[in-house]
């Protein structure tokens, strides 16, 4: 009785979003939110470094070129992970290599989100000649196989200068992957913006006059912004292990440790006894792999309605 | 203007689609959605559209918005031709001219709240904003019943019949004059679609609507029409007031809708003309009259002559097209 008789508060009541429904179906999930933590402490840890390089703190105690010990020294306390040939922390270097595969990733994801959707939705919205030209462009970057493209790109980019920036190390790295991955989510989105923009929903829109690009940008990519977050979470594992890939054929970093050139490195190493080196990049490109699966699939179930329970 | 009153004049309608085949996606076939639709609606007035389902209701009510490119005739909304317009004048056109759909579910964006989803067209043709735009969007939801709290919630959290009703105060936000009613009842309970129905004819009252109302159901139809438009195949096959072509139908399709609309008197007894089959594809059209292969009161002419529209009933505004019906 007490409930019914009690006044509404706020007579405007805050409706429930899709996006917040889609938040409280995640947060019930535990192993998501774990995920989510170790997540957010890599990128957290990528910009902690950033932000000591650029305000030039004093990091001599942590630095991983400081000389720890004795070239090849096995785990002990005082070295985790042992020391590599020039005797500097393993585990100092797998964290620096944070800095590295995140940078990669995120900036790779970037632009190959930046050039998939826009052209996904175009296309899909459009159709006609603007549609077979960005299939035609998509199906042949696809009918190559990827870690060639990748690999030619990343040669052709390597030392040039595009407006001014020279292009070296990560920079050439996360453009080869960004340039050359944005097939599978323009693919994505092309279908989804044909299904949708038949929808009553954008005729509406259309009936009273809505100008073309504010239909696809304020009607139909909010209805598929999901698939572009569910897609990104999944891609950025991928990015990653490109990183990794290029680093270890000698096309990313060369002067800094990442976890790429550290496999690499282990490549002699192991046959030597040395597996201290490769344990240590493996186990942290495992822990974000994992991580990034769990949460996306996890974000997939929240935000996809037609999962919905 | 025009002279005669009619706000909205058809002549000569025409939608086909293209059916494409093979890798040089050639165009191998015409579906004639809309097939020479010609019709008027008077100022004010409710011209009820009816038939099956693919004959072309639809099709013919978004041709007319534009919504859909016509094939050749002309519509002329107040004197305008829609189909020569620019873009600029389309679109001040389009404040006139809105349209509420069938399916409740989805015609409002689910992503929208029902505040951005009615007040979005003032926003677009920059007629209000801030405060006025939420005190407008406020009076439309009281309008077509509904409180205006409800302008943060999201169409997820609201019933059919609410939904409905947030379209049509979509549809009524900018003023318009002309509103295609798109089956907006049939996908509602029966107890929601009166509701809806007198809604409707209560704007109409207020604001001096015309409507172009298109239903499957003649009953739903009778309740709210001026004049009835029988559609069949693309092409209209009986068009007279209302009252005219329930007391009296003269073409045998018009007749066999009628006697599948359920009779609330027990005590009388009327003959059901069950119709045969289906609609035929509108992509290869049966010769002569369309509806000769389900008709019951067929000759022989029917199949190889078509009937063209004509006066019945010495009744200058009742036309059928039939060769058998007086």
């Amino acid at each position: 009785m007490n409930k019914l008789q009690k006044p509404a508060e706020n007579i405007y009541q805050k409706g429930r979003s899709l996006w917040s429904d889609a938040l409280r179906r995640l947060r019930r999930q535990k192993l998501a939110m774990i995920s989510f933590v170790v997540i957010t402490f890599y990128v957290g840890f990528a910009g902690f470094i950033y932000l000591a390089e650029s305000l030039d703190w004093n990091m001599q105690t942590i630095s991983w070129e400081e000389e720890t010990g004795d070239s090849y020294q096995p785990p002990s306390v005082k070295n985790v992970f042992g020391t590599d040939i020039f005797g500097r922390s393993v585990l100092r270097k797998t964290l620096y290599g944070v800095k590295i595969s995140i940078t990669v990733a995120l900036c790779a994801s970037f632009i190959s989100l930046a050039i998939g959707v826009p052209l996904g939705a175009i296309a899909g919205y459009f159709r006609g000649v603007t549609d077979d030209v960005v299939v035609w462009i998509y199906s042949t970057l696809s009918s190559v196989p990827y870690i060639l493209l990748v690999l030619a790109f990343a040669v052709v980019l390597q030392n040039k200068t595009i407006f001014g920036i020279k292009l070296t190390g990560i920079t050439t790295v996360y453009l080869a992957i960004g340039l050359t991955s944005w097939v599978g989510i323009c693919r994505l989105i092309r279908g989804e913006i044909i299904k949708r923009k038949e929808s009553d929903y954008v005729l509406a829109a259309r009936s009273y006059g809505c100008p073309t690009m504010r239909i696809i940008f304020k009607h139909l990519l909010p209805n598929v912004f999901h698939i572009i977050i569910i897609n990104f979470s999944l891609r950025f594992v991928g990015f990653i292990h490109a990183e990794v890939i290029l680093s270890f054929l000698g096309l990313g970093e060369t002067d800094r440790p990442s976890w790429g050139a550290m496999i690499n490195d282990a490549r002699i190493e192991l046959s030597r006894g040395v597996w201290w080196q490769m344990a240590a990049a493996t186990a942290a490109i495992f822990f974000i792999s994992l991580a990034l699966n769990i949460f996306g699939d996890a974000l997939r179930d929240s935000l996809d309605p037609k999962l919905k329970v | 203007m025009t002279a005669n009153g009619d706000l909205l004049t058809v002549e000569d309608l025409r939608t086909y689609f293209p059916v494409r085949k093979g890798i040089f996606s050639r165009v191998s076939a015409w579906v004639r959605a809309v097939d020479g639709v010609s019709f008027r609606i008077p100022r004010g007035k409710t011209l009820g559209l009816v038939g099956e389902s693919g004959s072309g209701k639809t099709t013919l009510g978004r041709t007319i918005l534009r919504l859909i490119p016509s094939t050749s005739g002309k519509v002329a909304f107040d004197g305008n031709d829609v189909f020569q317009q620019s873009y600029r004048k389309m679109r001040r056109l389009r404040r006139d001219m809105q349209i509420i759909f069938q399916d409740p579910f989805g015609s409002l964006n689910p992503r929208m709240t029902v505040g951005n989803i009615v007040g979005e067209s003032l926003t677009v043709h920059g007629l209000a904003r801030g405060n006025d735009r939420r005190r407008r969007v406020a009076e439309l939801l009281e309008k077509v019943g509904l409180s205006p709290s409800y302008v943060n919630r999201y169409p997820h959290e609201f019933s059919g019949g609410q939904r409905q009703r947030i379209g049509i105060a979509r549809a009524l936000a900018l003023n318009p004059r002309f509103i295609v009613c798109d089956e907006p009842v049939s996908a509602l309970d029966v107890s929601i679609q009166s509701q809806i129905i007198n809604l409707l004819m209560d704007l109409q009252k207020e604001f001096g609507l015309t409507y172009l109302f298109i239903a499957h159901d003649l009953a739903v139809v009778e309740h709210i029409s001026d004049y009835v438009a029988v559609m069949y195949l693309g092409k209209i096959v009986e068009h007279a007031s209302a009252e005219e072509i329930y007391k009296n139908p003269k073409h045998p399709y018009t007749m066999a809708l009628m006697s599948a609309v359920p009779q609330p008197d027990p005590h009388r007894r009327y003959e059901r003309v069950a119709l045969q089959g289906e609609v035929p594809s509108p992509i290869n059209p049966p010769s002569g009259c369309p509806f000769h292969p389900r008709c019951q009161m067929r000759i022989d002419r029917c199949r190889t002559d078509t009937p063209q529209l004509e006066a019945k009933a010495g009744n200058p505004e009742h036309i059928a097209s039939c060769w058998v019906t007086e």
